[in-house]
């Protein structure tokens, strides 16, 4: 494997990855369970509030969102541990 | 009295030390760490001391240590730290080591200089080299040309050459120099040439493709190899003087290829020779260093140790018989066993039979503050001295600062999303102490978080609480216990026709009065219209409370300091009135809010009168005609009561001590009070300490800024003490009104917080969540690192700093202010410890 991200930037990526998985996990949750908070976040235009059908469909899609989004994190996440894994070796090798 | 509420008590302690065993007793006091000394002859100069020589000695030695350092890494060796603490030599040994350093040293030196002869050498043959390689191909280039052009246009060449008087003559001699120049410096070199010879001369050059070693500062440098022909002998010197000027070295070089030829394998065996020569010498140096490395840092601790018991020798007195030495120093009462214990070891070690004495002072000089502070209490201890170091024995702040600085940070920064993800960061500095300890000791951005890594933890910890209390998660509140509100029984026509809805907590249906949210604000409050004025009402009221109370702890702490310095007219004429103005007016407006929270439901609320106007009311004596906009009863005489109580308050202030004071000095009686026990700067009392049973004649004269504390029991001065008094008065009746208003900062920054973590989901989080489909999914993604990098810089690091910096102007100002002087000078004992950390 290559060694793309530096080290800094590799647990930079590292952390804002477990922040992000986490967080959208999370936020995915609320919006499936149709937190009124969240209301205001969701892409709904006033037409939509017409039925209630379909705002129910727009929270299960931000939901479904909100996963994919923490999917790609956790994706992320294991790219910049391996980086973090590659980085601390080549200091061994080099110390 | 080992604990941190007030400072350890310290003797003055007069030391008589051996001379043979001096040496080693001031070794194992710097190893333990626990004694100041004080300079004994302050006027002798640093040159006229009895160890100067000592010093010096250590200096030198410090200095070719440097020195080694320097060349170690210059090396590029590691120098190992094995983090052995090795004790001072003795004496004895000083000699040794000196010797050591000395024969490194001029090893190093011996080297450096051949090394330095070898290189220059080998560069000039290198460049000779280059020379012979290069100028062979412009010679080669020459002679083709020569074959090749016919005589006559080779003339008219040699013809614009030369200029208009040579024309016609027969084929000239063209002399030539050939050297290396600086690659940078060859455009100008050029120009200046041409220019300088009027274009008669002709310059070729090529660079060198590899980099050469300067052998002075080892750099390596790119250079060119020129060669210039010209004719005659004036531009022949002239050539050379530009040469000289642009540092170009110039190397001969024959005429014929048969010369060069054999030249150029010359040079090569030499410069075969000097390669291995150089091998063995870089070897040698590497060994040299290598063995240094290994012990360079217990060298240096072993000087510094030696040169630091010399420099406290210094302060030392000489015996009249030169027998012994007689220290003075400052020392913890709860730590005089360990001392001894250390100078009887010291005295052993030296093999002295004649025991050192160590003998208690009494003094009327201010003894140094000093707080035995651990790893946790520390980085509080510093936020209290930073105002100023507690004068002896006073109350210490450090205690209670450990719990309300987080805390009030936490009002301000009430967010449990921020307040974890701080906390988080303090228990990873926590948990990895020893790791990160020894890391990036000489980044100063780093070292100050590193330092306040347990306020951090704490800061995070108690944010997470008022977060659940504000009920805000990155600006979202948390249903957790199921909100108390319900729109179950709004009819649906109604949510259609109305953009807003108001919901009244007088309806059952809607808010179920006995049962609050349990925990917190309800969530509800997150989606409310009006939200952000009843928060400001509730935040307003809880600023103010947090702060009379924090206040009101002040002033009874002082009551602490009064009782311990034995003022009891103090605690009667001062604590007593401070507490009760305090209370009176601002203690009174705590008990109205609670009051006002309890007795007033949700039916009656409309008609619950303003507390603003209430108090203003107060000190006008202007009171409501119907008995509806009372409070409660009675409220009108108790009222007057209290604001006639809290004037009556002002000359108790005034006058109670100012009158005690006169008394007591008309009767003749000295007065105990605090201000007697002088508190003075280190610097300028040095030489006031004087034995207690020492003869009254042979005191020394008290330096000029020492004699106030004196002077004023001699001649006293009503008028100036009444001065001082209302000043002090003044001082803290305004100072009550303006810092309870003081507190309201409480309220503004977590207002402010609250709302830029609003702004900022809206204004980045929301983008991405917007997005109809899954393109959402992919705007999310990329927002989302900078909603993350956002939130740590201005909302953890900005917000965080500013939160910081009100807490501590809460605590430095309104809270230290009811009860702290200050005015202390900090206990600096000579530990070996604090010295290598300096160092480092």
């Amino acid at each position: 494997m290559f060694v793309i991200c530096g080290p800094k930037l590799s647990i930079c990526g590292f952390i804002i990855s477990i922040w992000g998985i986490i967080m959208m996990g999370l936020l995915g949750v609320f919006f499936l369970i149709k937190s009124p908070l969240l209301l205001e976040d969701i892409p709904a235009t006033k037409a939509d509030f017409e039925e209630r059908a379909k705002v129910d469909a727009i929270f299960q899609q931000s939901a479904y969102n909100c996963w994919v989004v923490a999917g790609v994190y956790v994706f992320v996440g294991l790219f910049s541990y391996f980086q973090m894994r590659m980085n601390s070796r080549q200091q061994y090798v080099v110390t | 009295m080992g604990s941190l509420f007030r400072s350890e008590e310290m003797t003055l302690a007069q030391l008589f030390l051996q001379s043979e065993a001096a040496y080693a007793c001031v070794s194992e006091l710097g190893e333990l760490g626990l004694v100041q000394f004080r300079d004994l002859n302050p006027d002798v100069n640093a040159f006229q001391r009895k160890f100067v020589n000592e010093v010096r000695r250590c200096d030198e030695m410090e200095r070719k240590l440097r020195f080694l350092e320097k060349e170690i890494r210059k090396a590029g060796i590691p120098i190992v730290d094995t983090g052995e603490n090795p004790d001072a030599p003795p004496p004895r040994e000083m000699i040794d080591l000196e010797a050591t350093f000395e024969k490194l040293e001029n090893e190093m030196k011996e080297v450096n200089t051949n090394q330095e002869a070898l290189k220059r050498n080998f560069l000039e043959l290198t460049e000779l080299k280059h020379i012979l390689r290069k100028t062979q191909s412009f010679f080669e280039e020459a002679e083709f040309h020569h074959q090749m052009q016919d005589p006559a246009l080779a003339e008219e060449s040699h013809a614009l050459l030369l200029g208009d008087e040579e024309r016609g003559g027969q084929p000239m001699r063209l002399g030539f120099v050939a050297g290396v120049i600086n690659r940078e410096r060859l455009p100008t070199f050029e120009r200046m040439l041409w220019r300088a010879c009027r274009g008669n001369v002709f310059l070729r050059q090529t660079e060198i493709e590899t980099p050469l070693e300067d052998p002075v500062t080892g750099d390596q440098v790119h250079k060119c190899v020129f060669i210039i022909f010209f004719q005659g002998d004036q531009l022949k010197s002239r050539v050379k003087k530009i040469c000289e000027g642009f540092r170009a070295t110039l190397y001969p070089c024959p005429e014929t290829p048969a010369e060069r030829r054999e030249m150029a394998i010359g040079v090569m065996t030499r410069i075969e020779d000097l390669q291995t020569v150089l091998n063995q010498t870089q070897d040698h140096r590497h060994r040299v260093l290598v063995s240094a490395a290994k012990n360079i840092r217990v060298w240096f601790i072993k000087a510094r140790k030696i040169k630091a018991i010399y420099h406290t020798l210094n302060l030392f007195n000489l015996d009249v018989t030169q027998k012994c030495l007689i220290a003075e120093c400052w020392c913890p009462v709860a730590d005089l066993e360990r001392i001894q214990l250390a100078l009887r070891r010291g005295t052993e070690h030296s093999g002295s039979s004649v025991p050192s004495i160590l003998n208690r002072m009494t003094t009327k000089q201010a003894p140094p503050t000093y707080h035995k502070t651990n790893k946790f209490t520390s980085a509080f201890q510093a936020i209290v001295d930073s105002y100023g170091v507690a004068s002896y024995c006073e109350v210490n702040p450090a205690p209670f600062t450990i719990i309300t600085f987080p805390f009030l940070f936490a009002v301000m920064f009430g967010d449990a999303g921020h307040g974890l993800i701080m906390a988080l960061f303090g228990l990873w500095m926590v948990w990895r102490e020893k790791q990160l300890m020894n890391q990036r000791k000489d980044d100063g951005t780093w070292a100050i978080f590193f330092g306040g890594r347990y306020i951090i933890l704490l800061m995070g910890a108690f944010s997470i609480y008022t977060g659940f209390i504000y009920n805000d998660f990155f600006s979202k509140s948390l249903n957790i216990f199921g909100s108390s509100w319900s729109m179950a029984n709004i009819s649906d026509e109604d949510i259609e026709k109305y953009d807003m809805i108001e919901l009244d907590p007088n309806v059952t249906s809607i808010y179920k009065p006995r049962s609050p949210y349990p925990f917190g604000l309800d969530p509800i409050w997150n989606m409310a219209e009006n939200k952000i004025t009843f928060l400001n009402s509730f935040k307003m009221k809880m600023s103010v409370i947090l702060g009379v109370l924090q206040m009101s702890f002040g002033i009874c702490l002082s009551l602490s300091n009064y009782r311990f310095f034995k003022d009891p007219v103090s605690s009667v004429s001062v604590f007593i009135p401070q507490l009760l103005f305090l209370l009176c007016i601002f203690g009174y407006m705590v008990a109205i809010i609670f009051y006002k929270w309890i007795a007033y439901d949700a039916s009656i609320s409309y008609k619950a009168p303003s507390l603003l106007i209430t108090m203003i009311n107060m000190f006008l004596f202007k009171f409501p005609e119907s008995q509806d906009d009372y409070l409660y009863s009675g409220q009108k005489g108790f009222q007057i009561f209290l604001v006639l109580l809290a004037v009556a308050c002002v000359p108790c202030m005034l006058f109670i001590k100012p009158y005690f004071a006169w008394r007591a000095h008309k009767s003749g009686k000295r007065t105990v009070r605090f201000g007697t026990v002088q508190m003075q700067v280190n610097g300028a009392a040095e030489d006031t300490a004087v034995i207690m049973d020492q003869d009254e004649g042979e005191m020394p004269p008290p330096p000029p800024e020492g004699v106030s504390g004196h002077k004023e029991e001699e001649e006293f001065d009503i008028g100036e003490l009444l001065i001082y008094q209302a000043i002090h008065t003044i001082e803290f009746c305004l100072g009550c009104i303006s810092h309870t208003a003081s507190y309201l900062r409480l309220w503004a920054l977590s207002l402010a917080h609250a709302q830029l973590s609003e702004v900022l989901w809206s204004m980045v989080l929301h983008i991405g969540l917007g997005f109809q489909g899954w393109v959402g999914a992919v705007v999310t993604t990329l927002v989302f690192p900078a909603f993350a990098v956002l939130t740590i810089a201005i909302l953890l690091v900005m917000e965080g700093l500013s939160a910081f910096l009100h807490a501590l102007r809460l605590h430095w100002v309104e809270f230290q202010s009811k009860f702290y002087k200050g005015e202390g000078h900090q206990f600096v004992p000579f530990s070996f410890e604090a010295l290598m950390e300096d160092h480092n």
